[in-house]
């Protein structure tokens, strides 16, 4: 609303419902979305396990035996944990470049550049542990800001689409990865290999995080410092975002690379800062895992997909540092309480990959649940910003 | 309030009462309005006043929360635009929705393709399209792709879409926005004639002049409320502006003469190329003295946005000098020079498109304000903003610049248009520049908004500042520039004094039709070299 007149002419009300909302409600308001989906998605899950095994009882078991499994006894809430540390890291890679206009689908390439990375390190020196454990971090870190600059530099100065470059870099990393533990042209051990032929496994990092749970409370707990790394991660992935210009830069580049370049923001070069701090966060995620809970760079590393289940968990999270961690939490209790439900109710565990599937669905689908949530079927009203009064117009014409 | 001073027939299309809330926003307060077969009704107001909610209501894409609709006196209710499209009822928006690569037939009939035997039948739309584009003498030819027509010809093609859906109601919105003054004049022609071939017009806009041109009826909106309803054989521009803005405007912008300057800004034989490769600007020169306002006039399209990103160091220059006097009296080229580089030499920009280039939608104002400075103190030291000196700075500049909602956590996105630019224009004004590139800076705005910058252009001008202004409203031009520039074609087909020429003059030199005559350019009061030579 344009006044530029007296006081006497009155003052238009405020555009927008939410303009002096206090920022709880619009917290609320970002969970709403992501809230209705996990909700969605479980009550269509039940339905899927009550089809199954034909019995009106088995969703309901079958999701307390996995609310127990995930979280029944301190071990329990322990290992969810250590399932959602390289989610954590991987998550923050997707979203930070999310945050940037770019779509990282190679935190998976760049994880394993960081696993390899920190294994070559952790397998190579025998320093002290305080010595050798933060190399194993730092190498893993270039690394796998050195994988994702590849597709960084060619976005940035060839404008070659991340999407196909990140995902044909995933296969190099992964090809990589298996040559690095079993040379299957030549038949001969691959560098990283270790002493037992023909086992595609490294030998023992010398270096892991240390576990944090003290034994009397979880005996053989495995949750260990990652954890608190992850934490860390945290603040920094907002702080980088949201109090630095570097942060600034990134945020008006993905919004508005058009804007960014009007107001003198060197785009390129913005974007390839985004692609290789992206992929230091993927690169943590792999030496989360092996000089985590892992120890060792196995074969089979890529069965795990964090770098894929990022994706989702990103999303989830709305591309903050705290929603990707409790997504990422989500995701992992999903994964461990799944265990129990499978050996208690009898219930496959591929229904959690189900689950986490429409959990996808449902927040991409977000159009459809804030349809749902108008209508008065959610269970917490939320709203997203309304447009001013002469914005429906527009976009109706778009 | 008057009554509506009407014929006696039934209106075509009436709303009674009409009430629309957007959270505690009355976007439209018991609205009532009525239009009649064969006239022309304007609807004006400023942004804001809820003209577009009004017809989204008439449209179908929006519910009223009271009151009704009546067509041909009959209630009837909408549940979406295609209740109103079988109810007779068309618009065309101010974004046209038509696809590129279709041909005008195609985009015709887009959603009520005629079939034969299960089949898209080309042949019988194309029959249909050139009937009905010859019946409404809108001159289309059916089997041009729509990309490669010009937008006054794209916006026909909206036209017989709503009318192939058989609309006996047609509404326009904004219309002329996107239009040259020969297309609007094409325009207007066509739609007296569907006018007079019984049609109801609802034409939606805030320039005055284009009210008086067209209109029967017209209908002013305040702040969600019809306050007049007049004829417009019997009313005038500042009777029509007092109702839209609540009092009178002021008189033509006043403007004291700052003399014995220095040139700040001087391009010489500059070329460039468009997006596309082709050659945009061919030998364009001119100069900006310090306190000066040069208005570049031309049709849209002609080069203007190439000689801006030109000068801002977003495009590449083929050949040719920009040179600069920067604050400190230094002359310095700015071709090859990055857009931030040439921003700290003290040229600030007001870009034509201020949602796609001059704002971040989903930034805050206060962010917003620093946008282009955020690396510099006092907002950042070492890379690290400065939230508390950002937040003071947005305290300082939206009472100075009068930006509403007075919040400086809002969204800019949800700002209204006028507000939106104020943000700009507070941006780059504070960064003190000697040079200010102002491109199109009313677009969109309605008249105290535009006032506003006019006022803001005016004082940065007095204080000195060389401004060039690039505006295809020739209105403005003539209103603001000492002088004036005309672009046609990527040349500059002459400079004068303002004053010194005419509108219809401007208008020949700005469409091609008068030559560009070496005797024409030669303005002698010019202390450099002016735009004769080049090309």
């Amino acid at each position: 609303m344009i006044d530029t007149t007296q006081a006497t002419s009155p003052s238009p009300p405020a555009a927008l419902p939410e303009a002096g909302r206090s920022p709880w409600y619009t917290a609320l308001g970002q969970l709403g979305v992501p809230l209705m989906a996990i909700l969605l998605a479980l009550i269509i899950g039940g339905i899927v396990m009550g089809v199954a095994l034909k019995s009106f009882t088995a969703p309901l078991t079958g999701y307390w035996d996995l609310l127990v499994g995930a979280f029944g006894t301190p071990y329990d809430v322990e290992e969810t944990l250590v399932a959602s540390i390289p989610l954590i890291f991987a998550a923050f890679a997707v979203a930070f470049a999310f945050r940037g206009g770019l779509f990282n689908i190679g935190a998976e390439g760049q994880l394993y550049a960081g696993a390899m990375a920190a294994t070559a390190v952790g397998i190579t020196f025998t320093w002290p542990g305080w010595v050798l454990l933060p190399a194993c971090v730092l190498a893993a870190t270039l690394a796998g800001a050195l994988w994702a600059a590849v597709p960084g530099l060619l976005k940035a100065y060839r404008g070659a689409h991340e999407v196909i470059t990140t995902m044909m870099l995933n296969y190099v990393a992964l090809n990589l990865m298996h040559y690095m533990l079993i040379n299957s042209i030549t038949g001969t051990p691959g560098p990283l290999e270790g002493p037992l032929a023909g086992n595609p496994v490294s030998r023992g990092v010398n270096a892991t995080f240390p576990v944090i749970v003290p034994g009397w409370l979880v005996a053989n707990a495995r949750l260990n410092a990652a954890f608190l790394l992850a934490l860390v991660c945290g603040v920094i992935f907002w702080f980088i975002l949201f109090r630095t210009t570097l942060g600034y830069a990134i945020r008006a580049t993905g919004f508005n690379i058009k804007a960014a370049r009007y107001a003198g923001i060197n785009v390129n070069r913005t974007i390839l800062l985004t692609m290789l701090i992206s992929g230091a966060f993927a690169g943590l995620a792999g030496v989360s895992y092996v000089c985590g809970v892992g120890g060792q760079l196995q074969d089979t590393f890529d069965n795990f997909t964090f770098g894929f289940d990022a994706i989702a968990v990103a999303l989830l999270g709305k591309n903050s540092a705290i929603g990707a961690i409790l997504a990422a939490i989500l995701f992992g209790a999903l994964d461990h309480g799944g265990i129990n439900m499978q050996a208690t109710a009898g219930i496959d565990t591929h229904i959690i990959s189900i689950i986490q599937g429409l959990i996808i669905f449902f927040v991409g689908a977000e159009a459809l649940v804030r349809f749902l949530s108008h209508r008065g079927y959610s269970v917490m009203r939320f709203r997203t910003a309304r447009p001013e009064a002469d914005v429906p117009a527009e976009r109706a014409a778009v | 309030m008057t009554g509506p001073a009407a014929p006696a027939a039934t209106p075509s299309v009436a709303a009674r009462e009409i009430t629309k809330r957007f959270g505690p926003l009355v976007a439209n307060d018991r609205v009532s309005v009525a239009a009649y077969p064969g006239q022309i009704l304007a609807i004006v107001g400023e942004n804001g006043a809820g003209k577009s909610t009004l017809m989204n209501v008439l449209s179908g894409l929006l519910q009223p929360d009271g009151g009704e609709i009546l067509r041909d006196g009959r209630p009837i209710r909408f549940h979406s635009p295609r209740d109103a499209i079988r109810a007779g009822i068309g618009m065309v928006h101010q974004h046209f929705m038509l696809i590129p690569v279709f041909t005008v037939a195609e985009n015709v009939v887009l959603g009520t393709e005629p079939v034969s035997s299960g089949l898209f039948d080309k042949r019988r739309a194309r029959e249909v399209v050139r009937r009905l584009s010859d019946q409404y003498g809108l001159k289309l030819n059916p089997d041009d792709r729509v990309q490669n027509l010009p937008v006054g010809l794209q916006q026909r093609v909206e036209i017989l879409k709503i009318l192939y859906r058989q609309s006996e109601i047609l509404i326009f919105d904004e219309p002329t926005a996107v239009l040259t003054p020969q297309e609007t004049e094409e325009l207007f022609v066509v739609l007296r004639d569907l006018a007079k071939k019984g049609k109801t017009i609802i034409f939606i806009t805030h320039k005055l002049k284009e009210v008086m041109a067209i209109s029967d009826q017209v209908t002013v909106l305040r702040l969600g409320k019809v306050v007049a309803n007049l004829t417009t054989a019997e009313t005038n521009p500042v009777e029509i502006t007092r109702h839209m803005i609540g009092r009178d405007v002021m008189p033509s912008v006043e403007k004291q003469t700052v003399g014995g300057a220095d040139t700040v800004l001087e391009v010489r034989d500059l070329h460039c190329q468009s997006d596309r490769g082709v050659e945009a600007l061919r030998g364009v020169s001119f100069h900006v003295d310090a306190g000066e306002i040069l208005g570049i006039a031309g049709v849209e399209g002609n080069g203007q946005s190439e000689l801006v990103e030109a000068l801002t160091g977003l495009r590449s220059v083929v050949s040719g000098e920009i040179l600069l006097r920067d604050r400190k009296g230094k002359r310095r080229a700015l071709v090859h020079r990055t857009p931030k580089q040439i921003r700290r030499m003290g040229v600030s920009f007001i870009p034509e498109d201020r949602r796609e280039r001059g704002l971040i939608l989903t930034y805050s104002v206060a962010d917003n304000l620093i946008f282009g400075v955020e690396d510099t103190a006092p907002f950042s030291r070492r890379g690290v903003l400065d939230p508390g000196r950002i937040m003071a700075n947005a305290r300082k500049l939206i009472p100075e610049f009068d930006i509403r909602p007075p919040r400086p956590d809002a969204p800019v996105g949800t700002l209204s248009g006028g507000n939106q630019q104020k943000v700009v224009l507070a941006r780059e004004f504070s960064e003190n520049p000697s040079l200010l590139i102002a491109s199109q800076p009313t677009r969109g705005l309605d008249v105290g908004a535009a006032e506003f910058v006019h006022k803001g252009l005016i004082e940065k001008r007095e204080q000195g500042v060389a401004i060039l202004l690039v505006s295809a409203e020739l209105d403005e031009v003539m209103a603001l520039a000492d002088r004036i520039a005309v672009i046609y074609e990527g040349q500059v087909m002459g400079v004068f004094r303002a004053g010194s020429v005419d509108e219809g003059r401007l208008g020949l030199l700005m469409t091609g039709g008068e030559a560009r005559a070496e005797e024409i350019a030669i303005d002698l009061t010019a202390p450099a070299l002016e735009a004769t030579e080049g090309g």
